[in-house]
């Protein structure tokens, strides 16, 4: 008879898992008993990280890479708690993580028993679902459940809580569920609503200054192809949320970079000016539009299309909402167009989008003698990986700088935690993302400050083999803040500058990877290339000077027109 | 005086939380609950709770995002809903809106409504009741 440990494992498989991030302790040694096996003959594959948060994102990472769950476990108490950052991130970004929480037994919960935290309590506003399982044969039916809930709708976490002694309960009979059954529960109805995809196709034909922004909801819906083809078909420009970046090859020659609080000004002032935005699976979040009224004012009609229908009653009127699949409802739309058969000349709305862009490249791409400029760090590295290398992000300067700068050139490459904004996502993100995708080259482009919240799992990349590289943007300082307080503070900086330590290249080593100390772009280069040549693990420094600023940027409740683009300290 | 606002969530139980959740909801959008109560409507764990809030700019999306919540089937918000007090005493319903409160006394709040607007994992509906 299988215990609730093996039913558990089994249930898994049945999923399709095939790694598991975690940690183990007192309240989930019992799964690790459970699956040894597995491990053995190479049906299940753990990984053992440094930090129940870095077991998140590392799940995190090889969902958003892979496009399927990933799964991460923890002990009871302290390494439920450890895994709330990073479930938060996976919440915030949509992203389908599954939890397995070990608790402690059923007759001392609620006891403050050793190692015991509410792991219900602890979770369910940071997570799409959690389940306390009550009893052995309630498992078959919720790790069903579980993926069918992270996986549908807004994908998200959800949290499997076990009290220990349910792992070596016995069950005799097995009956493996064939559909998830959830009370209370539906996934998001895609409706083909003829009049709303007629109204629409008419709003875009008509429009002078059409535009469509994409989310992170064209990557899970791979509808990446019908976002192009209606953009060419109307020749609309393309602007992006800051995650939705990795929707669309930039090199495309309609795509216009991200919009938003630290976005692309030519995208942001595109977006401004347009008169009809097609909206695709994104939702209207206070860092891509900073001010909802500016947006509102512009007069321009919104078209919706998003898997969750009570996205376009939050924020802003939306005129045409057309709710499902966006690949599904997308290819409708190119239909309708094609129906009606009208095109207009979008060739001055082009024209104007590509002087912006011109015009505010002035702006970007400027030279310093004897500093690393980022802009040229992001290109000097996108030169030096293949196309279809995956990036993840730390938090921080770096992220916004990898916001303007970095070109993603195939969808679902581009791995960041923009809601939550999670320092330290970047190097298990990085993890996760090269166990789903171990074909690909995967860099994790990270801050000092950043890197150092979750550093320490280079030591489970060195010892699990998982060959991810890091380029620490090294301005020993937490630059972002440190910025706001020099701009809009007053240049009252404070608890932001940090001293010497660590040396991140003796600091690489200790952990068995490869250090580089960088000085020149030539030497980004070859330390890239060297690093892909060796196939471990690296942490290449880069230095950069801290009162290097990221952007374009905002004043702290700005709007997009109030868009910062040079150093304000030189002008002044 | 701020207008109250009444809903009726209909919900799937499946541990204590769930009302942590209705809870929480409304708590996240800084929306306070004047009264809350509820009951088991069959034995599928369906609930029923009626949920007296203080009217607030965050309505509408406090029912929105209550609507896709897991566990909840759907959400009624129920327009301007008068609210009959009923008290119940020694067993006996007394419906007298002038009789005195007395100790030991049940009230319940009946809503009288005219109108629902319900939504439920995207579906939106009107339900005129005369």
């Amino acid at each position: 008879m299988p215990t609730g440990a093996r039913i558990l494992v089994d249930s898994l498989k049945r999923e399709g898992v095939k790694v598991i991030f975690g940690i183990p302790g007192l309240s989930n040694m019992q799964i690790y008993d459970a699956f040894v096996e597995d491990l053995a003959n190479g049906e299940l594959r753990h990984v053992l990280m440094r930090h129940e948060q870095a077991a998140a994102h590392a799940a995190d990472g090889y969902a958003r890479a892979s496009g399927v769950p990933g799964v991460c476990t923890a002990t009871s108490g302290p390494g439920t708690t450890n895994l709330t950052t990073g479930l938060i991130t996976a919440y915030w970004d949509s992203s389908p993580v599954i939890a397995i929480t070990g608790n402690v037994p059923r007759s001392v919960m609620g006891k403050m028993a050793f190692q015991e935290a509410d792991a219900m309590g602890v979770f369910e506003n940071v997570t799409k679902y959690v389940i306390g399982i009550k009893r052995i044969d309630e498992i078959l039916q919720w790790i069903k459940n579980a993926f069918y809930i992270a996986t549908t709708g807004r994908p998200g976490p959800v949290v499997i809580d076990i009290p220990r002694d349910i792992f070596y309960e016995k069950m005799e009979e097995i009956k493996w569920p064939e559909k998830p059954l959830v009370k209370g529960y539906r996934d998001f109805p895609t409706r083909i609503d003829r009049l709303a995809l007629k109204k629409a196709a008419e709003i875009l034909i008509n429009a002078e200054r059409p535009i469509i922004l994409v989310g992170t909801g064209v990557v899970w819906a791979n509808a990446t192809p019908e976002v192009l083809e209606l953009a060419e078909l109307l020749h609309i420009p393309i602007v992006s949320t800051f995650p939705g970046k990795t929707a669309i090859p930039h090199d495309h020659p309609l795509y216009f970079g991200p919009m938003g609080y630290y976005g692309r000004a030519e995208a942001s002032m595109a977006a401004l000016e347009s008169d009809a935005m097609l909206v695709v699976g994104a939702r209207f979040s206070d860092r891509t539009f900073t001010s909802y009224d500016e947006m509102v004012e512009t007069r321009k009609k919104f078209i919706m299309v998003n898997i969750d229908p009570t996205d376009g009653e939050k924020s802003i009127k939306v005129d045409v909402g057309i709710y499902g699949n966006a690949k599904i409802i997308l290819r409708e739309l190119i239909k309708a167009i094609t129906t009606l058969g009208q095109k207009r000349d979008r060739s001055a709305w082009l024209k104007r989008v590509k002087e912006y862009k011109e015009y505010y490249s002035q702006f970007y791409y400027t030279e310093e003698n004897g500093k690393l400029k980022p802009w040229k760090i992001m290109k000097t590295i996108r030169q030096a990986l293949p196309r279809d290398a995956i990036v993840t992000t730390g938090v921080g300067q770096h992220q916004m700088w990898a916001e303007v700068f970095w070109e993603v050139l195939e969808p679902r490459t581009f791995l960041t935690s923009s809601g939550m904004g999670t320092m330290g996502f970047g190097l298990p993100a990085a993890m996760g993302a090269k166990l789903a995708r171990s074909d690909k080259v995967v860099v994790d482009l990270d801050g000092d400050g950043s890197f150092l919240m979750t550093g320490t799992n280079l030591a489970t990349a060195v010892d699990e083999h998982i060959p991810v590289i890091s380029v620490i943007f090294d301005n020993r300082t937490l630059g972002l803040v440190r910025q706001v307080q020099d701009l809009f503070f007053g240049k009252r900086i404070v608890g932001v500058d940090y001293g010497p330590s660590p040396d991140f290249v003796k600091l690489a080593e200790a952990f068995g990877a490869l250090g580089f100390n960088v000085t020149t772009y030539e030497d980004i280069e070859k330390s890239l290339k060297s690093a892909i040549k060796e196939d471990i693990p690296a942490v290449i420094r880069v230095p950069v000077d801290k009162e290097e600023l990221a952007l374009p940027t905002l004043p702290p409740g700005g709007r997009l027109k109030q868009v910062i683009l040079r150093d304000p300290r030189k002008s002044s | 005086m701020t207008q109250e606002r009444v809903v009726k969530v209909l919900a799937y139980y499946r541990d204590p939380g769930l009302i942590e959740r209705i809870a929480s909801n409304f708590r996240k959008l800084f929306m306070d609950i004047d009264w809350i109560y509820g009951w088991k409507v069959n034995d599928e764990s369906l609930y029923e709770f009626y949920i007296g809030v203080k009217d607030h700019n965050n309505f509408n999306t406090a029912v929105i995002l209550l609507s896709k919540t897991v566990d909840i089937s759907k959400v009624e918000i129920l327009d301007d809903a008068q609210l009959k007090r009923v008290i119940i005493r020694d067993g006996k319903v007394i419906e007298n809106q002038s009789e005195g409160v007395k100790e030991g006394d049940m009230i319940i709040y009946v809503p009288v409504f005219n109108r629902v607007k319900g939504y439920s994992w995207g579906e939106v509906y009107v339900k005129d009741l005369h």
